[in-house]
């Protein structure tokens, strides 16, 4: 009877796991739905942004706006920012965006560029301290909901260093939020900017599709027929940083949504898992039962019939 | 060229699409001072400062809050990307005259730690939102 016992307790203890399991997929369903709004309402914002910045670039505001200076020939020090979740459960999630960074870092290190490592979010942290690699920055407390505050908070400084020429590149590794099942893990450069083309102006995704806009272009004139007060440097000037913060608030909130996407994914396949375990354990339980059961009786009759004698 | 006869108007921050239908004025909180908007007006691009935004259809007149940012005026449009824009009526009047409070507390009691440029900022996020949420209902004459 043993075994019987032993099977029993295994077969609770995967069906308290899978109650964890499905428990963290239902939570995860819920926050995906709201990051996943979140993300679909910083899309017009961005979109207007860019839209705005194409209209207004030309060629000849690099050289007086820092933040569009080109690095001249190759970059001698780049800042690169990760980005992974507080939480793990999500599956490869963080594996994947840690793989990437460290790819990026090689090849950049491999041109002669010297990396500094900013880290957002405890499991990339950990990773890097893990191997022993120093950290130039640090921050664990955005969560899932990141603010343009938090945006705002990380690249102010590295906009002043860059601006005053001490980085020549901020990059940053993110998980683009493609869909709740598709989060790959991508590498955005975010500095020096890099205008929209104005070519690709209108970003038609979905959420864009429903504005009259699409129906009938506006009344577009080009550029040079604004008005634009105060001056056109100075709202160029302006419009640089607020693109930047925004490019970074883009991949904190494409990030949230995609580990919530990941971690439902997970939980789904650890729950599904657990059930056909408990299938398993439940049939071999069953057959050893049985077995036992049969066995007894085989004694009983054996015994009754020793006394018949 | 006929001139339009209505506004299209946006008002979006990072964080979200706040207005998105047609009116016939606007009144922005332009950084250089108020800008009235009307259809049919010069394209025109302007940043702006802190201040009321106005917006009306008919004779129905709504307020928001709006901190910096950008408009971008056409004939037939009005973009408004705005860094914090707020409904006069998803405004907590009791909350603004406390962080107004506050910020005047933090401002005159300043030590050296004060962080002096964001209780100005605070102060005047306050004060805007106090105006607004004042606006909302038929005005009292004072």
């Amino acid at each position: 009877m043993a075994k019987a016992r032993e099977l029993r307790r295994r077969i609770r203890s995967v069906e308290n796991t899978r109650q964890i399991t499905k428990t963290m997929e239902m939570v995860a369903t819920s926050k995906l739905k709201r990051a996943q709004d979140r993300v679909a309402a910083a899309r017009p914002y961005a979109a207007a942004l860019a839209e705005l910045l194409a209209d207004l670039y030309s060629r000849d505001l690099a050289e007086r706006f820092p933040l569009l200076r080109q690095p001249a020939g190759a970059a001698r020090r780049v800042a690169l920012l990760l980005i992974t979740s507080n939480r793990g459960l999500c599956g490869a999630f963080n594996g994947n965006l840690i793989r990437e960074a460290r790819q990026r870092m090689a090849e950049l290190e491999g041109a002669g560029t010297e990396v500094e490592l900013h880290g957002i979010g405890r499991k990339g942290i950990g990773f890097f301290r893990y191997v022993g690699r120093a950290l130039a920055s640090q921050r664990q407390d955005i969560g899932d909901r990141p603010t343009p505050a938090h945006a705002a908070e990380v690249m102010g400084p590295l906009m002043d260093r860059f601006a005053g020429g001490e980085l020549d590149a901020v990059e940053v590794v993110y998980a683009q939020f493609k869909s709740p099942l598709s989060t790959p893990p991508a590498v955005m450069r975010i500095l020096p900017v890099t205008p929209p083309a104005g070519a690709a102006r209108r970003i038609g995704g979905p959420a864009d599709r429903r504005g009259p806009r699409a129906a009938q272009p506006p009344i577009r004139p080009s550029a040079p027929n604004y008005i634009l007060r105060p001056s056109g440097d100075e709202i160029v000037g302006a419009i640089l940083p607020l693109y930047v913060r925004n490019q970074m608030f883009r991949a904190l909130v494409e990030t949230a949504a995609a580990e919530q996407g990941a971690r439902r994914t997970a939980m789904k396949n650890a729950t599904d898992s657990a059930g056909d375990m408990i299938d398993a354990l439940r049939r071999t339980f069953n057959r050893a039962r049985q077995a036992q059961i049969t066995q007894e009786i085989a004694e009983i009759v054996g015994g009754a019939e020793a006394l018949k004698g | 060229m006929s001139l339009p006869e209505s506004i299209h108007l946006e008002i979006v921050t990072p964080e979200q699409r706040l207005v998105n239908e047609v009116v016939d004025e606007v009144v922005l909180p332009g950084s250089e001072g108020s800008l009235g908007v009307l259809p049919g007006h010069t394209p025109l691009l302007t940043t702006l400062g802190i201040g009321e935004l106005m917006y009306r259809r008919g004779t129905a007149r709504r307020f928001l809050a709006i901190a910096w940012g950008f408009a971008e005026v056409l004939p037939d449009r009005v973009s408004v990307l705005a860094e914090i824009a707020e409904r006069a009526e998803g405004i907590d009047r009791e909350r603004a005259l406390k962080a107004r409070d506050r910020a005047v507390a933090r401002l005159r009691g300043r030590t050296a730690d004060t962080d002096i440029k964001r209780a100005q900022v605070a102060l005047q996020k306050a004060i805007i939102r106090i105006q607004i949420s004042e606006g909302v209902g038929p005005k009292e004459p004072s």
